[in-house]
């Protein structure tokens, strides 16, 4: 029986009691982590989990967080984000064969297929090697199925992409495409381009993985993207269109089932907060996310992350009982200098 | 039942305007407000007003009129005044003290006579030159408008709008003010309450107030900018930007960007108690949303580190006399997130109850950016020299306690950059002759015309008349040579 097949009682009872052996280990094995307990411990006393204290995602650009010696770490995996200095997330061996057992379990909700009657086609450059941790997630999940990274040197021949799709669709096989939303949609763009459609029917899946903006900051809609992709490769259902979710502080992919509901794996205790006092939010309201992840070992994954988002637990459409979450946004944050910060809040 | 949008107007020329064959929505803080869309008819009225009708009017009846117009602000039964504190409440979500507050500065400042002649006086060199040629060495000098202002706000201030448009009125230009919706209000109101004094005054009718959204005109309202001799562009980097892009040699534009402010404290030569008062009003007036707004405080001599614990008592206080908007679900995450940052960076904090502030003890550091909403960073030093590396062009203000600090240190702080210092608890407040950022704005609204004196003028060194064609045959100019 996988994780997400669980009654939601035994999830909860595995994520709460993961969730203390992970405080307990990085608590004991994490100087810095324990000394921040401490001035935690200072001002406020904690007693269960959700009083935790937790570490902004942002504390991974300035402070070395390792919970073990420096030379047990294979990978230093790096953010890719936007504000010019990334995140330096330190993985040693169990930490991260933990990630990709965990990936290959996971991508189980998206689908499974027989080796042979899939492959994986990157709109990345691939990369196990690389230590940007988007592109080393999504050469995990190349390592399921044969792969194609289609980019080369930040640029993708789109015809030679619509030959590679035609023929393994016209094969036999499932293509499963993979990359982030502004990649498929031009993908998906350069196709409506061609006045031709691809006719994919139930043989495709795409998977959006990475931010919904696009680099000029402007939002990618979901919504639009699934219906581009249903018309250009007259896709069967909208559930062929899934997403995942990650983060290079985090050491697990979330990974959406047919009910397009990202569900949390019970290693990791997940609570959308309130803003200022840190409580947890009830059922579906908007809170600030967090993440208790026992996968990571060689690092405390004590999270408060600046997404904002909610959380359901229960029965998913799916026919699973579960927990699940829904990134809503990033938190807006503001410019360095002041006088600016208003006027662009309505985008005036 | 969809509750129907509220309304606001434009101004043309004086002219109240609420119904254009097309409307737009604005998002404001807590709803949306309906407007109309700018048309062909009103940018050609707007630019086919007269300049002359406000460019010929003696300074002293622009300045009357705003008197009159301020002693209408002044009454707290003002209709006008208590729509606009009416609607600053319900729909950006300021407090209603605050918004009293601006509407009392709206009235100051149209009430300030005097002042408005020091200030022109200040940056001009003399209140008459504005109405007459003045005597300026071997010429007679005088300001002439430029003609047609066009003010982007960024709303973030309402007195700084509000400074911008008087600026550009008392220097007898044409105004057109494209406000912000952070502020949709502030310009309307005063460009309304010309109106009720006289709305066929060539001030009232000089006066128009429009938007759009930012960055983004069509082809009609980009006529308008086009049509402007200056632009005043308020606001944050990207609008910085777009005004760049309208600068030319005919068509001056003054930048108001994006500016910060720092205090600096001895507390061997003042009181925590009034120096923590002093930087509270700096931090909290106007939300720590200004220019002029403190966001990191360098304390000297803090021998009994009582200085942030003192602040943190000032800033309780400051929010029950200026109670700051309800904070945002974003707001009150980055102050949490920077909160626990500080405590893994072993800073001591100081958090309210409610999120309306914080204060962070710690190192300077120019990579921690300040998610304003109260923020204040207290930075211990132990020598003066200790905030050399941390002074830039990007700040605006310094205020000091003691004031005596000021003849020390205002040399080394106009040398890094800084164009304001001011005593700590005076942020706000320009004084006359102070200079913006670094520049006198009224210089920049208007045209120095000169009319030199003719050649039989006999000048200082000379004695002669200027006869350059006699100079010329007699091969006399080195005779001139002093």
């Amino acid at each position: 029986m996988l994780w997400y097949d669980l009654p939601l009682k035994e999830q909860n009872a595995i994520a709460s009691d993961l969730a203390r052996r992970s405080f307990a280990l990085h608590l004991e094995a994490c100087l810095p982590y324990r000394r921040y307990v401490d001035e935690v411990r200072a001002t406020v006393g904690f007693d269960s989990i959700m009083e935790m204290p937790l570490i902004t995602t942002s504390a991974f650009k300035s402070v070395e967080l390792l919970s073990v010696g420096r030379e047990s770490i294979e990978k230093w995996c790096l953010s890719s984000g936007t504000s010019g200095n990334p995140s330096k997330v330190a993985r040693d061996r169990t930490t991260l064969s933990y990630l990709l057992s965990s990936t290959k379990v996971g991508a189980g909700l998206i689908g499974s297929w027989p080796e042979d009657d899939a492959v994986i086609v990157n709109l990345g450059s691939g990369g196990i090697e690389s230590t940007i941790w988007f592109q080393y997630v999504v050469s995990l999940i190349e390592l399921l199925y044969p792969s194609y990274a289609v980019e080369d040197n930040g640029s993708i021949e789109w015809c030679l992409v619509e030959s590679l799709v035609s023929d393994h669709i016209g094969s036999g096989k499932h293509v499963v495409m993979i990359g982030p939303p502004y990649r498929v949609v031009d993908w998906l763009t350069y196709i409506a381009g061609t006045n031709r459609r691809m006719q994919c029917g139930s043989r495709c899946t795409i998977v959006t993985a990475g931010g919904w903006k696009k680099f000029s900051g402007s939002q990618i809609d979901r919504g639009s993207l699934t219906s581009l992709a249903m018309t250009q490769l007259c896709l069967h259902s909208e559930a062929q269109v899934r997403d995942v979710f990650t983060q290079a502080e985090l050491n697990t992919v979330m990974f959406e089932c047919v009910g397009l509901e990202k569900h949390v794996p019970p290693w990791v205790f997940v609570a959308a907060r309130d803003p200022l006092t840190l409580t947890p939010c009830r059922d579906g309201e908007l809170g600030v996310m967090s993440y208790i992840d026992a996968s990571a070992e060689s690092y405390p994954c004590l999270l408060l992350t600046e997404d904002l988002g909610y959380v359901r637990r229960g029965r998913c459409s799916c026919g699973r009982d579960g927990v699940r979450l829904h990134i809503e946004r990033r938190l807006n944050s503001r410019p360095l200098a002041g006088c600016a910060v208003r006027m662009e809040r309505h985008g005036v | 039942m969809a509750m129907p949008n509220v309304h606001i107007p434009l101004v043309v020329n004086g002219r109240r305007i609420d119904n254009l064959p097309r409307q737009r929505d604005i998002t404001v803080e807590r709803g949306s407000l309906r407007t109309p869309c700018l048309d062909e008819e009103s940018v050609t009225d707007i630019l086919s007003h007269q300049l002359d009708a406000v460019a010929k009017l003696p300074l002293h009846e622009i300045i009357s009129f705003l008197y009159n117009v301020g002693q209408n602000w002044k009454a707290a039964d003002y209709p006008r005044r208590r729509l606009y504190i009416r609607d600053c409440v319900k729909w950006l979500g300021c407090s209603e003290r605050v918004a009293e507050l601006d509407a009392n500065w709206l009235a100051m400042t149209l009430c300030s006579q005097a002042a408005i002649y020091d200030i022109v006086r200040a940056e001009l060199g003399s209140h008459h030159i504005l109405d007459m040629w003045i005597p300026q060495e071997e010429c007679e000098v005088k300001a002439f408008p430029r003609g047609r202002s066009f003010h982007s706000l960024s709303g973030n201030i309402p007195l700084a709008g509000v400074a911008s448009i008087l600026r550009a009125l008392v220097t007898k230009n044409q105004v057109i003010v494209k406000s912000s919706s952070s502020d949709p209000f502030t310009p309307l109101a005063l460009a309304l309450s010309f109106q009720d004094i006289d709305a066929s005054h060539p001030v009232a009718r000089s006066v128009s107030v429009v938007s759009w959204q930012a960055g983004q005109e069509n082809e009609i309202e980009q006529r308008l900018i086009l049509g402007a001799d200056v632009i005043c562009a308020w606001g944050g980097q990207s609008a910085m930007e777009w005004a760049a892009k309208y600068s030319t040699n005919t068509r001056e534009v003054i930048f108001f960007g994006p500016k910060r402010s720092i205090s600096i404290i001895d507390c061997a030569g003042t009181a925590y108690e009034a120096a923590s008062r002093a930087v509270a009003h700096d931090v909290s007036f106007h939300d720590q949303q200004a220019c002029h707004s403190v966001q990191s405080v360098f304390v000297l001599n803090d021998t009994s580190g009582r200085f942030s614990e003192h602040l943190s008592k000032a800033l309780d206080l400051y929010a029950r006399l200026l109670p700051p908007p309800a904070r945002t679900l974003d707001e009150k995450a980055n102050s949490t997130l920077l909160r626990l940052d500080a405590l893994l960076s072993r800073n001591k904090s100081w958090i309210s109850p409610n999120g309306s502030w914080l204060v962070i003890e710690s190192e300077p550091s120019t990579s921690i950016q300040n998610p304003l909403n109260r923020t204040v960073f207290v930075h211990p030093i132990s020598e003066l020299e200790d905030i050399s590396p941390h002074l830039d062009s990007e700040i605006q203000t310094v205020a000091l306690l003691p004031w005596e600090l000021s003849y020390t240190l205002r040399d080394s702080l106009a040398a890094a950059g800084v164009s304001r210092v001011v005593e700590a608890g005076m942020t706000n407040i320009f004084r006359p002759g102070t200079a913006h950022d670094s520049i006198y704005p009224l210089q920049r609204l208007v045209r120095f015309v000169s009319c030199e004196f003719p050649h039989d003028y006999r000048f200082k060194s000379t004695n002669v008349k200027v006869d350059q064609t006699l100079f010329l045959e007699e091969n006399k100019f080195l005779e001139f040579v002093p």
